[in-house]
């Protein structure tokens, strides 16, 4: 599919707390094909966009809001903390960018067989199934606090639920598997962690679709139906306390130009935190037309000594692709039976 | 219900290699659903269904057993939808088409295994970008996103 | 928020007043003049939906009858089965007028039979209980609310159950290229009609909890046309070759969830099944007995034997030939 890049822009969004992106095409951002994909409703005044690279207004719904819809893919691989070599650098240079992209480019990865078996069993499949995304400029997804790591208040809290299991128990149940095919989906807020090798969504890509009143952001997760985030916008009360969800309960309102979800009442908190206290707020911004920012501050006093935040450039992709895709995980679950069935067999192999 | 913390994974986690990483994928630990010591490998394995599901695809294919009977079996692979953004669809593999499979035997010996290493039988991985662009912003790496 | 009942001019003058001051052109719904709202120049559906019938039980008129049952004593009677005998009433299936055009779903005669035997086996094929992903038309019709979140060019569902969405695309699209249980969805409007194409269908989703069921050739046509502010009346049209032998059509309204504070609440599939779909795969049985006052319950599970292991559905297109 044609997708053209375009330099990206050295505009600063207000809220941006790290400085001026990139000047230099060694950041990558999706172009919007604007006019092409859409077919506006009849009796709809056509929405402010331009072709990318000559926009200077983020585009608008006839409503007037910053226009936040389309499919968004993350435009760059950023590790969420600083590596210990990029202390106190909050860029890299376009050379160090062009080598680990290079470098990305003739490693054949998960291609490249192993000579013991389990080895090779453990890393199936061919590299196909795996996307390398280009590397990113910014050193870490963290912006604040500016040494780039979570601001853990120590001891860490051990989380209360985890239950060592042993190795040789962990196909007693389904609950206690290694890594968790379960298909409970991903933590809130679906972070793009892991990019070096991202087979699924988890925050590496996500489609909004909005109306005057809701945003609707649907993650491509695991989670039942998909991780459907229905955030309405306006003051209505968060439910009580007590009520807890799986995504969270979300509330918006428009700062300016940028839309501000705030979300309590997790059924989980987020690395470690306590759901009582833990809250999120994420402010997305309609960049130009081919790009969002989504920033998240996390903040939790019993975890975090102080609220911590992520930048995450988003790249708009062409409205007439289909870029995301089902997350029937539950459905297709097979797996999980393999697993089980194949540990009850053996077992009763071993009475015999 | 609140996802454990398995100490145990330790011990699976020094089974990955070089060059994965610590998470190889969040569905699947393979080595608990298949079984090292049964590998297979269908030099001639014919498909007749393709399922571009999550969390795991499934090609089935025929194969013909030592004793020249034809089996059915099913394929083991990755998740479709990284697949899907660079412009492969549920049918880019047909039925009909032959391909060779290399993997291993589920531990529950049923006629399932894990598509290790799946390849047409010219040596060309499967599931090449079939437009040479691989979805936006990831690294094109050629004989494995796009096809040279 | 919509208001549906009359309240004088005043409230109505002053939602004028911030619609205009907002540059937005929908009007709030007030008093006696219970138009619909519009969105853009056409019908605005945004807001929080669900249907009230007993269509998810079963699309065809149809009376009370056990969700499992078993013969009973007198002629001709029928009990609660096991599995559901301690419920009492709520183990009974209710009675309710259908929502089938004509009644009738016209079943090729292979379909039939396997209809039949899904409602037999309901408890354990139908994929409701499974927390599947049900599809559509069923999710519309799901006795669980819905939001619809309308834009400019595109248009989600999301749905209670299993907390699933499927989007609605207005504008020019490439095919799709694999299938769907909520099959994929592209729409134009017909006057104040969104006429909504359903393709790209699994095999695995039911119509109801009575095994109405079709293959993956199913071809949806949706017709939603708003009769007021807080209603929108509902149309389908099934068709698939495989399954029966021509197309028929359900209707039924659709309501606004007037209800304050009403909003879609989590539906946490996986932890929801888990015992009942993988019970039987663990290494101990965890779920035993039950006692209660008038009898106790004993359960044992059993691995299905071979491959069947893996069933996790029946498929709903025709049975292959044998070779």
């Amino acid at each position: 599919m044609p997708l053209t890049t375009v330099t990206p822009r050295a505009a600063i969004r207000p809220l941006s707390t790290i400085g001026p992106l990139a000047r230099t095409g060694a950041a990558f951002f999706l172009a919007l094909a604007a006019m092409s994909g859409q077919t506006p409703a009849p009796g709809k005044a056509a929405p402010a966009k331009t072709v990318a690279g000559k926009a200077k207004v983020s585009p608008k719904m006839p409503w007037g809001d910053p226009d936040l819809q389309g499919t968004w893919l993350i435009t760059a691989d950023v590790p969420l903390e600083r590596a210990p070599e990029n202390a106190g650098k909050a860029f890299l240079t376009d050379e160090e960018v062009a080598a680990a992209n290079a470098k990305k480019s003739i490693d054949p990865g998960r291609n490249v067989r192993a000579a013991e078996a389990s080895q090779d069993l453990a890393s199936a499949y061919n590299a196909v199934f795996f996307s390398i995304l280009r590397t990113g400029k910014r050193t870490s997804m963290i912006t604040d606090p500016p040494d780039g790591h979570v601001p853990f208040l120590l001891p860490r809290r051990s989380d209360p639920a985890a239950t060592p299991v042993s190795a040789a128990r962990q196909n007693d149940n389904p609950e206690t598997i290694a890594q968790n095919p379960r298909c409970l989906g991903a933590p809130m807020p679906f972070l793009p962690i892991n990019n070096t090798y991202f087979t699924q969504g988890k925050g590496t890509v996500f489609q909004i679709v909005q109306s005057p009143r809701a945003v609707g952001i649907y993650m491509e997760d695991d989670h039942s139906g998909g991780g459907n985030r229905v955030i309405p916008i306006g003051n209505s009360p968060h439910p009580p306390a007590n009520i807890r969800f799986f995504l969270g309960d979300s509330r918006a309102h428009w700062e300016g130009s940028t839309l501000v979800v705030e979300t309590t009442n997790f059924a989980e908190g987020f690395m470690g935190s306590d759901p009582a206290t833990y809250k999120m707020t994420e402010r997305f911004t309609r960049v130009d037309a081919g790009n969002l920012k989504r920033e998240i501050t996390f903040e939790d006093p019993k975890t975090w000594s102080r609220p911590w935040t992520v930048a995450i450039d988003m790249g708009k992709t062409d409205d007439s692709k289909h870029m995301i895709f089902d997350s029937a995980c539950h459905e297709g679950n097979v797996g999980i039976i393999g697993v089980l069935n194949g540990a009850r067999r053996q077992e009763q192999a071993a009475k015999k | 219900m609140k996802n454990k913390l398995i100490a145990g994974t330790a011990a699976l986690a020094g089974l990955t290699l070089l060059m994965q990483p610590a998470r190889l994928d969040a569905h699947h630990a393979f080595a608990a659903e298949f079984d090292e010591k049964k590998p297979v490998k269908f030099e001639d394995a014919v498909v007749t269904k393709v399922a571009l599901i999550n969390p795991h695809s499934w090609i089935y294919v025929d194969v013909k057993n030592a004793d020249g009977k034809t089996e059915n079996w099913a394929i083991e692979a990755g998740s479709p939808n990284v697949l899907l953004r660079r412009g492969i669809t549920k049918d880019t593999i047909k039925v009909g088409d032959r391909i060779v499979v290399d993997g291993y035997q589920s531990k529950d010996g049923s006629r399932r295994a894990n598509g290790r290493d799946m390849r047409l039988p010219n040596g060309t991985q499967l599931f090449l970008g079939t437009s040479g662009d691989a979805a936006p912003n990831e690294v094109q790496r050629p004989g494995i996103d796009t096809k040279n | 928020m919509r208001f549906g009942s009359s309240h004088g001019a005043a409230p109505a003058l002053v939602a004028v007043g911030l619609c205009l001051a907002f540059g937005y052109t929908t009007v709030p719904a007030f008093g006696a003049d219970d138009a619909p709202p519009r969105l853009g120049g056409k019908p605005d559906f945004n807001g929080i939906w669900e249907a009230n019938n007993t269509a998810n039980w079963d699309l065809q008129t149809h009376e009370s009858r056990p969700m499992v049952g078993q013969p009973g004593i007198a002629p001709n009677s029928v009990v609660l089965g096991a599995p559901v005998v301690a419920l009492g009433s709520l183990g009974w299936v209710p009675a309710g007028v259908g929502v089938v055009e004509g009644d009738d779903i016209p079943y090729q005669p292979w379909a039939a039979a396997r209809r039949k035997e899904n409602q037999e086996h309901w408890i354990e094929r139908d994929p409701e209980i499974k927390c599947f992903q049900p599809g559509i038309p069923r999710a519309i019709y799901m006795p669980h609310p819905f939001q619809i979140i309308q834009g400019t060019d595109k248009i989600r569902m999301v749905f209670e159950y299993d907390n699933v969405q499927r989007t609605i695309y207005l504008g020019r699209m490439d095919p799709y290229p694999n299938v769907l249980f909520m099959g994929y969805s592209t729409a134009k409007w017909e006057g104040d009609t969104l006429v909504v194409d359903v393709s790209n269908f699994t095999d695995a989703t039911w119509f109801d909890r009575s095994g109405n069921f079709h293959s993956d050739a199913l071809h949806v046509t949706e017709r939603y046309t708003p009769l007021g502010a807080n209603v929108i009346r509902y149309e389908a049209t099934i068709e698939d070759p495989q399954v029966f032998t021509r197309p028929w059509k359900i209707s039924m309204p659709l309501y606004r969830r007037l209800d304050k504070g009403a909003q879609l609440m989590d539906f946490r599939c996986v932890e929801m099944v888990e015992e009942t779909m993988l019970g039987h795969l663990r290494k101990e049985q965890l779920v035993k007995h039950w006692s209660g006052e008038t009898m106790d319950v004993d359960i044992t599970r059993k691995i299905p034997p071979g491959e069947a292991v893996y069933d996790r559905y029946v498929s709903g297109n025709p049975p292959t030939p044998a070779k």
